[in-house]
């Protein structure tokens, strides 16, 4: 088996902000009851400094499980911000492997960031192994990556979905880590659940069918190097810890909010009436003012709301599409604006390949 | 006397006249946040002549992540319930520099933006008395997500009836915990403090409405309140790509009325303008509520005693969403006894 043989095990789930937020909670707490049911200590803990969370900034949930140790030893694993390293990171939605930005400073770490030599990466999508590779960086240590099969699962602050991805990652999890979490120990918490035997027979299903693992040697991925910038401490303050504003028309260097999206506004210029309402309504200021008179989204700081497809009045001229479908990433955004200029027909040959992948947009446009 | 200030009328004029960004790209606010929205058109109408001061809330924690921040414009924080003392004695410095010739005589704008819990709940007193301060020229904008959302959602007076907070939850035995009605905040400043030149309300859904307000409310002099309301996704429980729909959709069911009282003279504003002359029909409240998972446990009733208060509001009260007395004045009792 791949996780290393310590009596402690760390677990990391990584999630988007309020959208997954119930998902992420039960999930961690399933966890925690399912390896208590088998004798093991275990708790879970938010990262600090994701609450409050944000709608679509990816945030974690850690889980400790240690296997015949004593409360105590448990208690000091947990009382930290965060752990150095996890041994199995869970991502419960695809289009998170595209880089997680929590805060400023901390630029955009990738998503295998804590994850052990010889860890494991669980991604809850429906693409291949190969495929999700194009979008996760390279490291300098192996992992195996394991996909469970499943849509991305969005709720909202005040419900949750329950669409059985907590009862598949749980029998993901049993099956390639059963020294972590026994079958029997999921399926002893899910019993005592409400219809227990849907959940259980869920987990089995994922347990028996979990067949998309591969093992991913060193460099393999995008060749993409995490450097944090350098965070200021006190003794590069300015004097009453005063920040050095922006120049007018600046974007904020240090933090971009990117990695909060999971679609994509994508623009077809040829049928824009420049109108200016995506401009106005961004909340983003995303929009930037092309000298031709359009306006061209600037990705890197696109949250991916949706705001702008809403509003436009011509339908089908911003349509949302899937982060998935793009390969770039990673602080390097494609610039929509120029691909037209450079291409106007290889530019909508693109669009109309994208049209049937979009976002519906609210009834009210069509 | 109306004050003398181009206005933008299409979003045409938007684009001519406020192209550049003072709040920019680059904060950690949620996925469609309308209180960004306001914001970012505050600053574009304010201009780079302006000080902002910031009390704590969801935009004080968003907009400045550890050292680094997305305004262009300067930027103070302060403590979630003193944006009105912040925002006198700023406005006081600055009078007493240009007096001493130690600034240039020219217009500062001062602008203090708080939230519904640090202006209408903890800051209420310190708002109140700062809008006393006829001497010195200030804005306060409170921006109104009807609850605490940056510590994750709890009740305010400012959360609307009914609602779902993490301190209303709906259970078994009360249904509805948040019985109380929203607080009239807009009215109440305008009501009590007669000297204040100009109060109005304004949502980031009608941005031309929103930038002409702020225009007019610097350009008038004298302390000025602006109260925003600003639908949230994360709090409200919606598609952050809805966020506008909700905001006209708010103002089109008549629960949120835009108004302007400049100089004592009250005036519907925009499509609330409209309402009230009949050229557009009121839509039932229902569409707002059902779009929204922080009312998903309202009943039918519930929701046609909500239709029913605001009915009375744009139908019997005296000045719709600004006075609830009622049309009948003054009360024959009243008479009867006096």
């Amino acid at each position: 088996m791949s996780v290393q043989e310590t009596n402690i095990y760390t677990l990391e789930i990584i999630y988007r902000g309020v959208h997954q937020r119930h998902l992420a909670r039960n999930l961690a707490r399933g966890i925690v009851y399912a390896a208590r049911m088998e004798g093991s200590v275990a708790l879970s803990y938010q990262r600090y400094g994701d609450d409050p969370e944000r709608d679509g900034v990816p945030a974690k949930y850690f889980v400790v499980i240690a296997k015949g140790a004593s409360e105590e030893v448990l208690d000091a694993e947990a009382a930290r911000v965060e752990p150095d390293y996890v041994d199995i990171s869970i991502v419960l939605d695809d289009s998170i492997l595209k880089g997680i930005e929590s805060w400023a400073w901390q630029g955009i770490q990738p998503v295998h960031l804590k994850l052990r030599a010889n860890g494991l990466l669980i991604v809850v999508s429906r693409r291949s192994p190969e495929e999700l590779l194009k979008y996760i960086p390279a490291r300098d240590t192996p992992y195996t990556l394991v996909v469970v099969q499943g849509d991305r699962s969005i709720g909202d602050f005040w419900t949750f979905p329950d669409d059985g991805t907590l009862e598949r990652v749980m029998g993901a999890i049993a099956r390639v880590a059963p020294n972590v979490l026994s079958l029997e120990g999921v399926k002893k918490y899910l019993s005592s659940l409400d219809k227990p035997e849907v959940r259980v027979n869920r987990a089995l299903e994922a347990y028996q069918s979990l067949i998309k693992m591969r093992d991913v040697k060193p460099g393999e991925g995008l060749p993409y190097k995490y450097e944090p910038p350098h965070l200021p401490g006190w003794k590069d303050m300015m004097i009453g810890g005063a920040i050095p504003g922006l120049r007018p028309n600046q974007r904020n260097p240090y933090f971009t909010g990117g990695t909060a999206k999971h679609y994509r506004p994508v623009i077809n210029f040829d049928k824009c009436i420049k109108c200016s309402l995506c401009w106005v309504y961004c909340p983003d200021s995303v929009f930037e003012i092309t000298p031709d008179g359009y306006f061209n989204p600037v990705l890197a700081y696109c949250k991916g709301c949706g705001i702008c497809a809403e509003v436009c009045p011509v339908p089908d001229t911003i349509i949302m599409v899937d982060e998935m479908e793009f390969e770039d990433g990673y602080g390097k955004y494609i610039d929509e604006y120029r691909y037209w200029k450079e291409n106007r027909e290889a530019y909508r040959r693109w669009f109309e390949s994208l049209l049937p992948k979009a976002q519906v947009i609210s009834v009210r446009k069509r | 006397m109306t004050v003398q200030v181009r206005l933008a009328r299409t979003v045409k004029d938007l684009l001519q006249m406020a192209q550049t960004e003072y709040y920019n790209s680059g904060h950690r606010t949620c996925q469609g946040c309308e209180s960004a929205m306001v914001l970012r058109w505050i600053a574009k109408a304010a201009g780079p002549n302006t000080i902002v001061i910031g009390a704590t809330g969801c935009m004080y924690v968003a907009n400045t992540t550890y050292y680094t921040t997305s305004w262009a414009l300067p930027w103070i924080h302060t403590q979630l319930s003193s944006t009105g003392s912040a925002v006198v004695g700023t406005a006081a410095a600055i009078k007493a520099l240009i007096e001493k010739g130690k600034l240039p005589n020219e217009r500062i704008n001062v602008i203090g933006i708080c939230g519904d819990l640090g202006c209408a709940d903890a800051g209420l007193s310190e708002v109140s008395n700062a809008m006393t301060h006829t001497k010195y020229n200030f804005l306060i904008i409170m921006y109104d997500n009807e609850s605490s959302a940056n510590t994750d959602i709890q009740e305010t007076t400012m959360t609307p009836y009914g609602a779902l907070t993490s301190f209303s939850p709906s259970g078994r035995q009360i249904r509805v915990m948040k019985y109380r009605w929203k607080k009239n905040m807009a009215a109440m400043i305008a009501v009590g403090h007669p000297e204040v030149k100009y109060v109005a309300t304004a949502i980031a859904t009608d941005p031309i409405d929103l930038y002409n307000k702020v225009k007019k409310a610097l350009e008038i002099g004298g302390p000025t309140f602006i109260h925003t309301l600003d639908p949230c996704p994360k709090g409200w429980g919606f598609d952050p790509k809805y966020s506008h729909e909700i905001g006209k959709l708010a103002v089109e069911t008549g629960i949120w009325p835009l108004f302007e009282i400049e100089n004592g003279k009250f005036r519907l504003t925009s499509t609330s303008a409209r309402i009230a002359s009949g050229e557009l029909k009121r839509k039932p409240v229902k569409e707002y509520i059902r779009r929204q998972s922080r009312f998903k446990h309202l009943t039918d009733e519930d929701i046609e005693y909500i239709q029913r208060k605001v009915d009375e509001m744009w139908e019997k009260w005296l000045i719709p969403g600004l006075i609830p007395l009622t049309k009948e004045l003054p009360y024959p009792e009243t008479t009867k006894s006096g």
